[in-house]
């Protein structure tokens, strides 16, 4: 990831390839905060047609599964924001256990993704078979399967994103700034699951 | 002139024959040569898309078939679009251009993720391959807007047709946080935002677009993918989805989009018209801001696409008043830039001179557009040709002549060799010709009611389809001439020497061109940028 990095006339001091290391990745969680912006917007447009068919589509989601997969991104969230915390106060051992509690609940996120995907599938309702819903049923279930799934893969690159910081950390590669960087990308995957969390599986026709 | 780098930098060579082997052009990460390799693959799909767009006009000289089918004709509009916009006119200036220009102008090595701008280069490569290799499948005859329904259904080459374009966006988005972060953060001390040259300005302003906006045609264009290949219907009606989301979603994107396009060509406009009226601009702040204005009202006008898609009276009258708002700081930067001439000392030279067509392309298509931006006129110009000059006028020959003042201005930058002006200036003449022939036919065409991306037409619009069809032979003789020139310029022109053009734009504090690093020493912000007012010390 250095190497991806300029140096200037006299050579780029640490501190400025952090800065811009910092700035990229401000600059790339807009364009990506813009992506998941469009889709939410999508969701809008199609819950405002379709009251009564998203309504439906969210109760006969699986409930429990996102909510515990809330708790685990939250956590994670956690567990990678202390990493950071650690690390820069020089801890680089409990740093990296954080990192990797961090990626074991990234995992487990993904495990229950993969077993809540299971469920739909197991039910004919897979991503091949939207078309066979009633009108608002298939739009709610395409945008399930859109969101749920851009959201997944970054779930996914953001543990390789970890896994690669973690793995320069522990060879005294990387300081603390580029676990910032890293932690920042995992917190935003982490808000954008805080809102497609009530839209898929909370905000049904009446509370069960 | 004596450049006072040249003893300096003895031992450095300029980047061009620093290393000459295929592999340290092709795995490069000097901004200079990967600038270079946009410029040239840009060109060449400029070359393809001008190619089609002649076979296109050629169709039109008869009312009916002339050369090819229907079908094909459908087919080869949608090439033209899909090339020109995607594959040459969003990354020519800004990552062609730019990416040579921009570290220069900062004063820096490099820009800030220079592997990261290699790998850009390479994605936009793969999807130019995807998009063109599509083509030679057939093709896709949905127009370069890919509007849904439609292009959820049509039996031609939809999917990989859009997945090149999706990938293409992916490296404008690189090119565009690589642009934001080397701004930022790699100006040299001392430099502050205003004393930046205002071509950076545009390439910034540009840069926001692209990151901010470009996420979401990725959105829209894999939507309709998935509507295609799986029937997804999220823009089908018949399956609970909505088309006009669809036109939302692509003008939130594709409307921005021309302001990539234009605003590096007017940041190559402030350069060229500071240099050759030996002045400051008339206001600095005026054009920086004026940028930035465009490209964030730019992100509010999108709904003025679909005046007559459903959208409500009201939507439509808010989405007009916000474009209009366009036009106001487009004429801030042409009143500041006729001010910057105003009782300079003019050179003539052809850079100047596409300033001037850029001008005229510019105020006159323009205008056309405040027209357009009223919601009574527009229902009336709607899908016609008028519609397809007025984008032509101001975005096609804005663009483009900004890019070619750019290559005349900045060729003894990028090869230390001196542009011939005659050829230039007679190019410029041709291309200028050219527009007003090809395109004011077209305006009077659509006005008269004469739809776009048909194939037959009424007789009675024959004469002036046929005058544009030669006015379109015309402009393409003026484009080959001016590139042909360049290019013979490029390897046989008189030597330049370090600043020909007496500029005191920081790009030129080094030599031309420049060495591998850049600068042999820091680069020297005194005096500023437009300051005409001292001599130069290094000249
Ligand atoms: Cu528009």
């Amino acid at each position: 990831m250095t190497e991806l990095f300029a140096e200037t006339q006299d050579g780029v001091a640490l501190a400025e390839r952090d800065s811009l290391r910092r700035l990229g990745m401000m600059v790339f969680l807009a364009s990506e905060a813009m992506l998941f912006a469009g889709m939410f917007t999508l969701y809008a447009a199609g819950r405002i047609r379709h009251p009564q068919a998203f309504a439906d589509g969210v109760d006969h989601n699986l409930r429990w599964v996102g909510t515990a997969n809330t708790y685990v991104l939250l956590t994670s969230s956690w567990c990678i924001a202390m990493a950071v915390v650690r690390l820069r106060s020089g801890s680089r051992r409990s740093a990296l256990l954080l990192v990797s509690a961090t990626m074991l609940l990234g995992l487990l996120f993904l495990g229950l993704k993969g077993y809540e995907y299971q469920w739909h599938l197991a039910e004919g309702d897979g991503p091949m078979a939207v078309a066979r819903h009633d009108p608002g049923i298939a739009l709610f279930m395409g945008l399930y399967w859109l969101m749920t799934g851009t959201h997944a893969l970054h779930v996914i690159a953001g543990l390789i994103f970890l896994g690669y910081v973690a793995w320069r950390v522990a060879y005294r590669q990387a300081n603390d700034r580029l676990l910032e960087v890293a932690a920042w990308y995992w917190h935003l995957v982490d808000l954008i699951w805080v809102f497609i969390w009530p839209l898929f599986y909370l905000l049904g026709r009446v509370s069960r | 002139m004596t450049p006072p780098a040249q003893d300096s930098t003895a031992g450095a060579k300029s980047y061009l024959v620093a290393e000459t082997t295929w592999s340290s052009w092709l795995m490069t990460s000097d901004h200079k040569r990967i600038g270079i390799m946009f410029l040239a693959a840009t060109f060449l799909a400029m070359l393809l898309g001008g190619v089609v767009a002649l076979i296109l006009r050629i169709e039109h000289l008869t009312p009916h078939h002339t050369v090819v089918d229907a079908m094909t004709y459908n087919r080869l509009f949608t090439l033209h679009g899909v090339i020109m916009v995607w594959l040459f006119m969003i990354p020519a200036i800004p990552a062609g251009l730019g990416n040579f220009l921009l570290p220069l102008m900062l004063g820096a090595r490099d820009v800030a993720f220079p592997r990261l701008n290699l790998l850009s280069f390479y994605v936009y490569l793969l999807g130019a391959g995807i998009t063109l290799s599509a083509m030679l499948m057939g093709g896709t005859d949905t127009g370069w807007t890919f509007y849904t329904p439609y292009s959820a259904t049509s039996p031609t080459a939809v999917a990989p047709v859009v997945a090149g374009v999706f990938v293409l966006g992916i490296s404008s988005i690189m090119s565009g946080i690589n642009f934001i972060v080397t701004t930022h953060a790699l100006r040299p001390r001392g430099m502050g935002w205003f004393d930046m040259p205002l071509f950076v300005w545009g390439i910034y302003a540009t840069s926001i677009i692209q990151v901010v906006a470009t996420p979401v045609l990725g959105l829209s264009l894999a939507l309709v993918v998935l509507d295609h290949s799986f029937s997804w219907g999220i823009f089908d009606p018949a399956r609970g989805g909505d088309p006009v989301l669809f036109e939302h979603l692509f003008w939130f994107y594709s409307h921005p989009a021309v302001y990539i396009m234009i605003l590096p060509a007017m940041g190559v406009i402030s350069e060229v018209v500071c240099t050759f009226s030996r002045k400051n601009p008339l206001s600095y702040k005026a054009i920086a801001y004026s940028s930035l204005g465009i490209a964030l009202v730019g992100f509010l006008t999108w709904g003025h696409h679909l005046f007559v898609a459903g959208q409500s009276a009201y939507a439509s009258g808010a989405f007009g008043i916000i474009s209009e708002l366009v036009a106001v700081f487009s004429a801030i930067k042409v009143v500041t830039w006729l001010g910057t001439m105003y009782r300079g000392s003019i050179a003539f030279t052809t850079p100047m001179a596409y300033v001037f067509i850029f001008l005229f392309l510019f105020v006159f298509g323009g205008m056309t557009g405040v027209a357009q931006a009223a919601m009574s006129l527009d229902v009336h110009w709607h899908d016609t040709y008028f519609i397809v000059a007025h984008f032509h006028f101001i975005m096609v020959g804005g663009t483009l002549t900004g890019l070619i003042a750019g290559l005349h201005y900045w060729l003894p930058k990028i090869t230390g060799r001196l542009p011939n002006e005659r050829v230039g200036l007679i190019a410029a003449a041709l291309v200028l010709m050219g527009f007003v022939i090809t395109f004011v036919p077209q305006f009077l065409l659509g006005n008269a009611g004469m739809p776009r991306r048909y194939y037959d037409y009424p007789v009675r619009f024959q004469a002036l389809n046929v005058i544009s069809t030669v006015g379109s032979w015309l402009l393409s003789s003026g484009i080959l001439l001016a590139f042909g020139s360049l290019l013979h310029a490029a390897f046989r022109g008189p030597r330049a020497g370090s600043n020909p053009w007496g500029s005191r734009s920081f790009e030129w504090r080094t030599a031309s061109p420049p060495i591998t690093a850049n600068f042999e020493r820091p680069l020297d912000l005194v005096p500023g940028a437009y300051d005409y007012s001292v001599v130069n010390p290094h000249d």
